[in-house]
């Protein structure tokens, strides 16, 4: 189906409803037989089917020529993400260095709680860094 | 002594200018990604036949089914792609946003944690020494801002026709669930109509004609007004992009002024995000 197709099976959708709107004025004129009143009813259920149908083809239609542009700006969102981790992994350097240091600090203190303390920040950054 | 605090003044000034910049992008960027990962919308069309067909209070009959079950795997199938789309938008506009974040370059913790680490190793290193080797390594965000600034608008440029595209898809999708939702409406009132043909007596029938079927019609309203506001961010969201990967290649006035510009786009944006929340949760 062309975007020209398309465009008229929209409009086609549009005026369904409009004649299925219209029948409104029939059905709920007590002075017409109920039989036909429920044929009129059935109509109208008839019309805005087939109007829900074209539209449900026509979001088919819209939606299926965004592939390849789905496609591609993920793979650029995941580049962009990695960039941002580039920038992350250069601080996690200085972050793994500034625990190092305070580490051996603790270390040469010999207190036993600023050793536990500084190991506490310390290990997890060795482990993320491996 | 003298030339590090040059150097740290120098760094203050300049991160200040470069981080500037990215703010109302961070900004737009951040609204973007909290409106195209909301699919409210499309699961309401989705399940369209059900709530059409809930129950009603007010009345027993149901105005019926208008998707055959073949329609309904179409529609089931159309909303998966619909959804994939403004996941594909949301994971775009949300790595925007992380780029933009004004604390990915800075590196003043670090500077500050490796200083204080020095200065316990050894006593000697005082005052004077930690500012000027906090400033040193601040200096490192310089280069990572120049960076995350290329990145970004890297990303922009060479995504502004995918995000063209997509978001134009979204729109003329959304034209086509707007009408469809009214068609809905229009549905959902023809118990009233049906209950009418079977009365003669006036005031009941000014009693449904006037209250009963206006009330059934203002219940939709809200997500009438929700989709309205919706389909203009996503213009919006279009337009806005496609200006600032214009004015990148303009150069840094035209880009300053399309960021104050967006401001408004941003409200609007975060508008309809929540007429959206509001009509559908």
């Amino acid at each position: 189906m062309s975007m020209d197709d398309l465009q008229k099976s929209n409009q086609t959708a549009d005026d369904l409803d409009e004649q299925a709107t219209r029948l409104n004025i029939y059905i709920s004129d007590p002075s017409i037989a109920k039989q036909d009143r429920e044929s009129a009813t059935q109509r109208q259920l008839e019309l805005r089917q087939h109007a829900a149908d074209l539209r449900v083809e026509a979001i088919l239609l819209t939606v299926g020529g965004g592939a390849l542009s789905t496609d591609q700006i993920i793979a650029a969102a995941d580049k962009a993400k990695a960039v941002a981790n580039k920038i992350n992994e250069i601080k996690k350097s200085l972050d793994l260095a500034a625990a190092t240091i305070a580490f051996f600090a603790a270390l040469s203190s010999k207190d036993i709680g600023k050793i536990l303390s500084t190991w506490d920040t310390f290990k997890p950054l060795i482990d993320t860094n491996n | 002594m003298k030339y590090l605090k040059i150097f740290a003044v120098l760094y203050w000034i300049l991160s200040l200018t470069a981080c500037a910049n990215l703010g109302s992008i961070r900004d737009y960027a951040k609204a973007s990604d909290d409106l195209t990962s909301g699919t409210e919308i499309v699961t309401r069309w989705k399940n369209s036949d059900i709530e059409l067909n809930k129950d009603n209070p007010i009345i027993d009959s149901k105005p019926g089914l208008r998707r055959s079950p073949a329609t309904q795997q179409k529609a089931d199938a159309a909303a998966s792609e619909l959804y994939k789309v403004h996941d594909a938008l949301a994971q775009y506009f949300s790595a925007l946003t992380l780029l933009a974040a004004d604390d990915i370059p800075s590196t003043q913790k670090q500077g500050e944690n490796l200083s204080n680490a020095i200065k316990d190793l050894d006593p000697k290193f005082g005052d004077p020494e930690q500012k000027a080797f906090k400033a040193i390594v601040g200096l490192l965000s310089i280069p990572l801002e120049a960076y995350r600034q290329k990145a970004v608008i890297k990303l922009i440029k060479s995504q502004d026709d995918n995000v063209d595209k997509l978001l134009s898809l979204l729109e003329r999708s959304s034209d086509i669930i707007e009408k469809d939702l009214k068609a809905e409406s229009n549905q959902s009132t023809a118990p009233y109509y049906t209950l009418l043909g079977d009365v003669k007596d006036p005031g009941i029938r000014f009693l449904v004609s006037e209250r009963m079927i206006s009330i059934q019609s203002a219940n939709y309203q809200p997500l009438f007004t929700a989709i309205t506001k919706y389909k203009k961010a996503l213009s919006n969201i279009r337009d806005s992009h496609k200006k600032i990967g214009e004015s990148v290649a303009s150069g840094k006035d035209e880009l300053k002024q399309t960021l104050s510009e967006l401001k408004v786009a941003i409200e609007q944006i975060i508008a309809a995000r929540k007429a959206v929340k509001a009509a559908l949760n």
